[in-house]
């Protein structure tokens, strides 16, 4: 009576399995066997559908709470009526975007303070970002989750730190590290192995190397591969992460750092003819029936993800306390009365209520 | 996502490195499953060896390596829902004890079995996992003859071998002299020392070098192998618990000390596996793809 | 008193299994309450009666008393509750041809009616349900009983046949031991026979030894061909340690279907990796098997794997892969 199983519904399927054991496994399927691949991999419109899902799920929750809210409070005045209709509205996709980006930076930073390796910072801000493709910052702030994050990526990268210690770094209590670290693990669907772009980087300082024999210089090579691991990290900030591979990153991180190198050693490696007519390559397969790298289609490829993680994204603070308080009015409607009220009160004695609002919302 | 009352716990099977594991009954399914349960920390909230367990799982899906089908979290424990698997080699091997002495299990089966878990190891390998404690107990098998790995609470991915792993993995009987003696920077061949002593231990039915210490351990694998040098061993000496003063011994007939426990033939094939196995120089030693390639295992490459 | 001195003791005649530890207790498939077996006897032997509990109006027949199999009251009921369902919705794959969805769609209902009937939801209307499908369905339910009851003989046929084998199996290997054993006797007296009468003594011991040899017997081969009969016998389990043929080729990642195509190729002469070059002078670092060509390697595969992965294509159309 095998009906159902609890497996996860992206697995491959079965068909597609058999099929393929028919053929010989490449690489390429061992990464197709991840869970990186399997499910944290999407097109853009799927990442963008499931971002509209989780926000408008949270939103229409947040209208709800308000809803009732309203009907708990018959007392209210207009005037605080007005100023919930102005406050306590759910944020936007684009502001959750911008917040947990924020603090995806945030948190490698802060990983990059406590001396922690680049791998277990790499691996932190992926749990963050994931964790946000099925929450929304509606449901669990960001700030909330934060350490927990830190934490846990110490752990499953086998960087061991005791949450005592953990918990004074980072002036924090245990407790709150621990509180929503199921919640955290739930999430991410128990898939907890990453593969970060850096081992490709190494692999790729490696072979250009050997491609390039005579016509490059070491030392140099060294200080390509060296400003390509920060590169690499602004990458893995990006959406690029959810729509290319790790190698295809890391060529894209190796074409911004130096488009000539990259490029003489992609066309040299994949046989691209350079100034060949410009056919429409696209639509031919990626790999031919000789099993080769269809080098035209790849640096297309490449170029698409190094346009994604050339992308300035820095958001201005303001902008950020801004979308805080929203989420904080929107959860927390009895605070927009309070607050109204104090305004009432004291429109005389305090001189800019936003002011001491926006310092609140920061500590 | 489960839950937890989808599931009826039955009797105890074991337990396991860090958490006891109960028969259970999906009762929407009614298929069998094993319930790995893992207390929950209040200090240090999941405990690491459970989410290298999850972790490594979710990526390994192979017919020798046993699956992991859910995590379920109830107040204070993980329960970790697992693959059903009849028996562990161990308890199969001892179960077929007469009497005081223990028996090897046929040659044919012998066969199978180590087939099987040369190739889950070669899986764990070529996805960049060590699962550093495989032994008997921790090899399951079914009534339809499969064995598959389990318990991978101490297994972990590796990618430079960097000073950082400790040497206190595997238990003592499957450890290599190079982890003995106190090498930090093993890579692969750790499993497959393990892999030799367990194919040795399913011939005869008892435990290769079962020694009580380190000490006591690297000497029952000495008498046998014969005790490294530099030259057989470049290196050798720089290993932290390198003792000068190590008894020499000369490698025994190892064909010759098992077939004296057997009643099944030995042919010189399998011996030459094992001597490719049990290599004292971890860089001697044959990687789980060169001993699936054994001419002992031919039969399984038509 | 707490709960687990309740679990030992007959609520009716309060009799505890610690000072009978002979007590059955058993339940009746109408309400599970449970009682001991001596109660029953008692109260049901005269016919139908109501149960003994306090507030329980079932009437309760002597027959239909049974032995708790399951700790859980609420798990033996489900049991019960799926045996009589599925002694009725007895349908298996093959009698939907195959088609998955179908037959999981089926699945699924059937659950419906346990998971209803488990719970008390619409008792009497999945009664009717249940009733109504037994009445149409009649001539198949029954097929599908004696198909399953084939298969349950089957099985113990094998079983019987094994059994049998094995036994046998016994028996020669018994009479070639005793075989063995006359034979020894023979040849030591043979032995001391011949060389009475004759002079060489190695001559003598070789030709009795070729004797010995050649009376060694037929029980010997019978034994051989009962081998081979249970090698080839497909039921045989771990047990004996002969496998079906079958499975004896387990699926192989790496042997036959591992894709020996490298996208890249390791050079001899070395790189330029200050990093790697440092560990590789280490001498615990070679003692450990640390080979920088191994790291190389595992470098350079991860440089590729994944490379031809695109995902933007492959996950649109998820039943395309780009290697075809």
């Amino acid at each position: 009576m095998t009906a159902t199983t609890s497996e996860s519904p992206k697995e491959p399927t079965g068909d597609k399995e058999a099929v393929r054991t028919l053929q010989r496994v490449t690489d390429d399927d061992l990464y197709r066997h991840s869970s990186q691949y399997r499910l944290w991999s999407f097109t853009p419109e799927q990442l963008n559908q499931r971002r509209i899902d989780i926000n408008a799920r949270a939103a229409l929750r947040t209208d709800q709470n308000l809803k009732e809210f309203k009907e708990a409070h018959k007392e209210l005045t207009d005037e605080e009526l007005t100023a919930l209709e102005l406050k306590a509205v759910p944020v936007t996709v684009e502001e959750e975007y911008m917040l947990v980006n924020y603090y995806a930076k945030m948190i490698i930073s802060f990983a990059g303070k406590m001396n922690l390796p680049t791998e277990v910072a790499a691996t932190a801000a992926s749990f963050l970002r994931r964790f946000y493709l099925v929450n929304s910052v509606m449901d669990i702030v960001p700030k909330e989750i934060f350490y927990t994050t830190l934490f846990f990526a110490c752990k499953s990268e086998n960087y061991f730190i005791g949450v005592e210690s953990f918990a004074k770094k980072t002036k924090s209590t245990p407790e709150s590290i621990l509180k929503h670290e199921f919640k955290l693990l739930e999430s991410l669907q128990f898939t907890l192995m990453n593969h970060h772009p850096y081992k490709a980087l190494h692999g790729f300082f490696l072979d250009i190397q050997t491609v390039l024999q005579g016509k490059v210089d070491l030392k140099y090579m060294g200080q390509v591969y060296n400003n390509c691991k920060k590169t690499i990290t602004d990458a893995l900030l990006t959406d690029a992460v959810y729509f290319f591979t790790p190698p295809q990153i890391t060529l894209a991180a190796l074409l911004r750092e130096d488009e000539a190198l990259t490029s003489k050693y992609l066309e040299l490696k994949f046989n691209i003819i350079k100034d060949a007519p410009n056919e429409d390559g696209n639509s031919d397969p990626i790999i031919d029936s000789q099993k080769r790298l269809n080098g035209r289609k790849l640096l297309e490829i490449i170029r698409n993800c190094k346009e994604i993680i050339s992308r300035k994204n820095s958001t201005k603070q303001e902008e950020l306390s801004r979308i805080a308080a929203k989420i904080h009015f929107s959860q927390n409607p009895q605070s927009v009365i309070e607050r109204v009220k104090r305004q009432q009160q004291s429109s005389s004695a305090t001189p800019d209520p936003e002011e001491s609002q926006r310092k609140k919302q920061k500590t | 996502m489960a839950s937890s009352s989808q599931f009826k716990q039955l009797e105890k099977l074991g337990n396991g490195t860090y958490a006891t594991v109960y028969k259970g009954l999906n009762k929407t399914t009614g298929v069998y499953v094993a319930l790995k349960e893992v207390k929950l920390d209040s200090e240090e909230g999941t405990p690491s060896t459970a989410i290298r367990e999850i972790s490594l799982m979710k990526e390994l899906k192979h017919e020798n390596i046993v699956r992991l089908y859910d995590v379920i979290h109830t107040e204070n424990k993980l329960t970790l829902v697992f693959e059903f698997m009849d028996n562990d080699l161990k308890k199969y091997m001892d179960s077929r004890t007469v009497g005081n002495n223990p028996q090897g299990l046929e040659l044919s089966l012998v066969k199978y079995f180590e087939w099987q878990l040369l190739q889950g190891v070669a899986f764990c390998h070529e996805n960049k996992i060590l699962h550093r404690d495989l032994k008997p107990q921790n090899l399951l098998i079914n009534n339809k003859g499969q064995l598959k790995l389990g318990d991978f609470g101490l297994a972990r991915a590796f990618g430079i071998p960097v000073n950082t792993f400790s040497s206190e993995v595997v238990t003592l009987w499957y450890r290599a002299p190079d982890v003995l003696m106190g090498s930090r920077t093993y890579s692969t061949s750790i499993d497959i020392w393990s892999c030799g002593c367990i194919l040795a231990e399913m011939i005869t039915g008892k435990p290769l070098f079962p020694g009580t210490n380190d000490e006591e351990q690297l000497k029952l694998i000495f008498e046998t192998m014969g005790t490294p040098t530099e030259r057989t061993w470049p290196g050798v000496s720089s290993l932290p618990k390198y003792n000068p003063q190590f008894p020499q011994h000369l490698p025994k007939d190892l064909g010759a000390l098992l077939q004296s426990q057997t009643r099944e033939k030995l042919d010189g094939s399998v011996i030459d596996l094992l001597h490719g196995l049990l290599k004292l120089n971890p860089d001697k030693r044959l990687s789980a793809k060169q001993a699936l390639n054994h001419p002992w295992f031919s039969e399984y490459y038509q | 008193m707490d709960d687990d001195e309740k679990k030992d003791m007959c609520p009716i005649c309060k009799t505890d299994r610690y000072l009978s530890p002979d007590m059955k207790f058993l339940v009746n498939p109408e309400c599970y309450h449970k009682i001991c077996e001596s109660c029953v006897d008692r109260i049901f032997s005269l016919g139908p009666a109501q149960c003994p509990y306090k507030g329980c109006d079932k009437i309760l027949r002597k027959n239909k008393f049974k032995t708790q199999v399951f700790d859980d009251v609420g798990v033996e009921k489900e049991v019960d509750i799926r045996k009589r369902v599925f002694n009725v919705f007895n349908k298996t794959l093959d009698d939907f041809d195959g088609d998955t969805d179908a037959y999981n769609k089926y699945l699924e209902d059937v659950e419906d009616i346990v998971y209803n009937l488990d719970h008390g939801i619409d008792v009497a209307k999945t009664e009717e349900k249940l009733r109504t499908y037994e009445d149409i369905n009649k001539q198949l339910i029954m097929a599908n009983m004696e198909r399953s009851k084939q298969d349950l003989e089957n099985f113990e046929q094998r079983q019987k046949f094994e059994k049998e084998m094995k036994l046998k199996k016994r028996i020669l290997e018994k009479q070639i031991q005793e075989e063995d054993m006359a034979n020894k006797e023979w040849a030591k007296r043979e032995i001391v026979n011949q060389l009475s009468t004759s002079g060489d003594a190695d001559e003598v011991i070789a030709n009795v030894k070729k004797t010995v040899k050649l009376k060694k017997s037929s029980a010997r081969r019978k034994l051989e061909e009962l081998n081979k009969v249970l090698k080839n016998n497909p039921f045989m389990t771990v047990s004996n340690g002969l496998m079906k043929k079958k499975e004896t080729v387990p699926f192989t990642p790496f042997n036959g279907d591992r894709d020996i195509h490298k996208r890249y190729t390791l050079t001899d002469s070395g790189y330029f990796d200050p990093f790697i070059k440092e560990l590789e002078a280490k001498k615990e670092y070679i003692a450990s098997g640390f080979r920088a060509d191994y790291v190389y390697d595992r470098m350079l595969t991860e440089a590729f794997m994944g490379l031809g992965c695109v995902i933007t294509e492959e996950l649109q159309t998820p039943q395309l892969n780009s290697v075809n």
